[in-house]
């Protein structure tokens, strides 16, 4: 409902509902076009778009669904139709990733953490993008299969399969990794 | 090894680190932009400039408003009909219009501060009730969609549908059912009271009456008699049942210069709460699918709890551990998580702990033969016989122990299992002299008594101890 708020309030050319849906979503939309394009900028500038469309033609149209869902929609189409899909695979701007701050690690855990995140970005960097994508939307972006079966206009079962395939493949690329 | 839940918390909790000055920059240019778009389209307002247009229950309202007001030529900024004092329109839009907060008196011992949204929504914070502790309930007055929010437990119960029970059962609905009616008054519903004095105090009154399958409402509004401040609400919600009961209710304090934030009537959830008593078993979702070799464990469990042992047996010693072994949302013992069990509704958390109690009673009974037949190939020395059964036994606590997916209770029951194993083959590894294996189920143990440390240190700080 807060959602719907703000949207009313964005259409009415409000600032202060502006502010908040960037402060809500912007960063969480970073995070899932990294995760998409293995690369910070890019990144930053797909969502810019994003919220640059949002801004233009917010009277023009209603969000029907969560404007969380619509948002992540649109950075997932935005990707597609920039022909971002095919990044190099080695590319992965590492040096932006952190691991989320954590209560009670020690110094050793924390450090294990960060190399950790590391070899987690280079894994998913590795996978077919179509598997990266529902992974990504799904445990990042908190979409569900179904939403995710809609953007990528397949049944629900094959998204989930993509979601199980690129999972099983992370986990054997990472187990492999600690393994060495 | 990592298993799939492990990898999905690490993508869950990597962070990006951003550059504070390019979002300024970059939020600086869409603030740009929305002043040119306010520019280049300049939209009409709304009439009343209240949100969601699109709720059907604001367009009648605004549609009516605007018939009454020609038909019976009152100005709804002007004075009433009934000549003299402040109009209904006046009082009734500081009560639609504003956000103030107000003390509610007359339902518990203390006066309950409530608070009013001017985009129709109400919060309340009770003071504490027994065994439930203190809560707050936030309704919208657009859709009656209440949320519910228990502190002490941190738990939420979400109301979609405007539900009024009996006075005992929904105590919620006494509270905010005046306002709700007085929010969505039409002016010209009331009846004019004339003007009086309370506590040396001049205002005028007005009276609506309202009845429901439950209630009927006598709603009595007295507002300052020149400028329509609202200043005391009195209601008595007397029920319709075969022994009504009379309940009275006074809002007094009304407060218009409040400074309210807007977070506090959000009706998403906050941090840290998750919705409880609610969910279907039905609807839960499960990630993972049914593998191969967890297949075969299903099957072993059910061999155990019809009593063929031996078999049992047999095929756990058959298991590939190396294998995957995912669990698909049955048997719950593996896939169903504390979270998910308490947002369950009773009737299906009574039907869950009955499945998991007769699993988990396979579960056990089979890690126990297990042990027990490691122990006799230990004394009878056919040392690679019992190292083959501790093996078996250690693997099949560790499906439990080493699930942070499944609820705490099965946690604990693996890490059991995992710690009665491990001091056998501690034991096992000392005769055998085999210094590398007993170094590594020694780590094995040492890592599992700390996960427990770990559950029960969390378990007293949850409990206040």
């Amino acid at each position: 409902m807060e959602d719907k708020v703000l949207i009313w309030r964005l259409n009415r050319g409000s600032k202060e509902a502006l502010c908040r849906i960037y402060e809500k979503y912007r960063d969480d939309l970073v995070r899932i076009a990294t995760g998409l394009v293995n690369d910070v900028s890019t990144a930053e500038d797909i969502v810019q778009d994003v919220f640059l469309t949002l801004v233009r033609s917010a009277d023009k149209h209603e969000i029907r669904k969560n404007l969380r869902g619509y948002l992540t929609s649109c950075v997932v189409n935005k990707i597609r139709n920039s022909g971002r899909t095919k990044s190099a695979q080695d590319s992965v701007s590492l040096d932006n990733v952190e691991p989320a701050a954590s209560k009670g690690k020690t110094p050793e855990e924390y450090i294990r953490c960060d190399e950790e995140f590391q070899l987690l970005y280079k894994a998913v960097a590795r996978l077919p993008y179509e598997q990266k994508e529902a992974v990504i939307l799904h445990v990042q972006g908190k979409l569900k299969f179904r939403e995710i079966a809609r953007l990528q206009n397949v049944s629900i079962k094959t998204a989930l399969s993509r979601y199980n395939y690129g999972l099983t493949k992370l986990r054997s690329m990472l187990n492999g990794e600690v393994e060495k | 090894m990592r298993s799939a839940e492990y990898i999905k918390r690490l993508i869950e909790n990597a962070k990006i680190r951003l550059n504070p000055e390019v979002k300024k920059t970059a939020l600086k240019q869409l603030l740009n932009e929305l002043e040119k778009a306010k520019i280049n389209s300049a939209k009409p307002r709304p009439v009343t400039g209240r949100m969601i247009m699109n709720s059907r229950t604001i367009k009648l309202a605004v549609a009516a408003i605007i018939i009454i007001a020609i038909l019976v030529g009152i100005n709804q900024f002007g004075t009433s009909i009934t000549g003299g004092g402040v109009a209904f329109g006046n009082v009734i839009g500081y009560i639609q219009k504003h956000s103030y907060t107000f003390d509610l008196e007359g339902l518990t011992m203390k006066p309950i501060h409530a608070m009013v949204w001017e985009l129709g929504r109400i919060r309340i914070d009770y003071p504490p009730a027994i065994e439930v502790g203190d809560y707050s309930s936030i309704t919208d007055f657009n859709t009656g969609q209440t949320l519910l929010l228990f502190h002490q437990d941190k738990t939420a119960v979400m109301k979609k549908e405007p539900v009024f029970k009996s006075i005992t059962e929904e105590p919620i609905s006494l509270c905010t059912r005046p306002i709700a009616e007085l929010w969505n008054v039409l002016d010209g519903a009331e009846e004019y009271l004339g003007e009086k004095e309370i506590d040396g105090k001049r205002v005028s009154g007005f009276r609506i009456t309202k009845e429901d399958q439950n209630y009927s409402y006598e709603i009595t509004l007295w507002a300052d008699y020149k400028k329509g401040f609202p200043y005391m609400v009195e209601t008595k919600a007397k029920s319709l049942d075969s022994s009504p009961i009379t309940i009275t209710t006074t809002m007094k304090n009304f407060n218009l210069d409040a400074e309210l934030d807007e977070k506090l009537f959000s009706l998403e959830l906050p941090p840290g709460y998750m919705i409880a008593y609610q969910e279907n078993l039905e609807d839960i979702e499960v990630e993972t699918r049914l593998t191969p070799e967890a297949e075969q464990i299903v099957q072993i469990l059910s061999l155990t709890s019809e009593g063929s042992k031996d078999e049992a047996v047999e095929a756990l010693l058959k298991i590939d551990w190396s294998k995957p072994i995912e669990f698909s949302k049955e048997p719950y013992i593996f896939c169903i998580s504390e979270k998910q069990y308490k947002a369950l509704n009773a009737e299906d958390q009574k039907r869950l702990l009955e499945q998991n109690l007769k699993d988990m009673t396979a579960f056990r009974n089979l890690s126990q033969i297990v042990l027990d037949k490691g122990k006799a190939a230990v004394t009878a020395k056919q040392y690679d016989d019992a190292e083959k059964y501790f093996t078996a036994g250690l693997q099949l606590g560790k499906l439990l122990g080493e699930n942070y997916d499944t609820m705490v209770v099965e946690h604990l029951v693996g890490l059991a299992v995992e710690r009665k194993v491990l001091n056998e083959m501690i034991q096992l590894y000392t005769i055998t002299n085999n210094s590398e294996k007993l170094h590594e189920a020694q780590n094995q143990l040492n890592d599992a008594e700390a996960e427990v440390d770990k559950i029960r240190q969390e378990s007293k700080e949850m409990n206040g101890e």
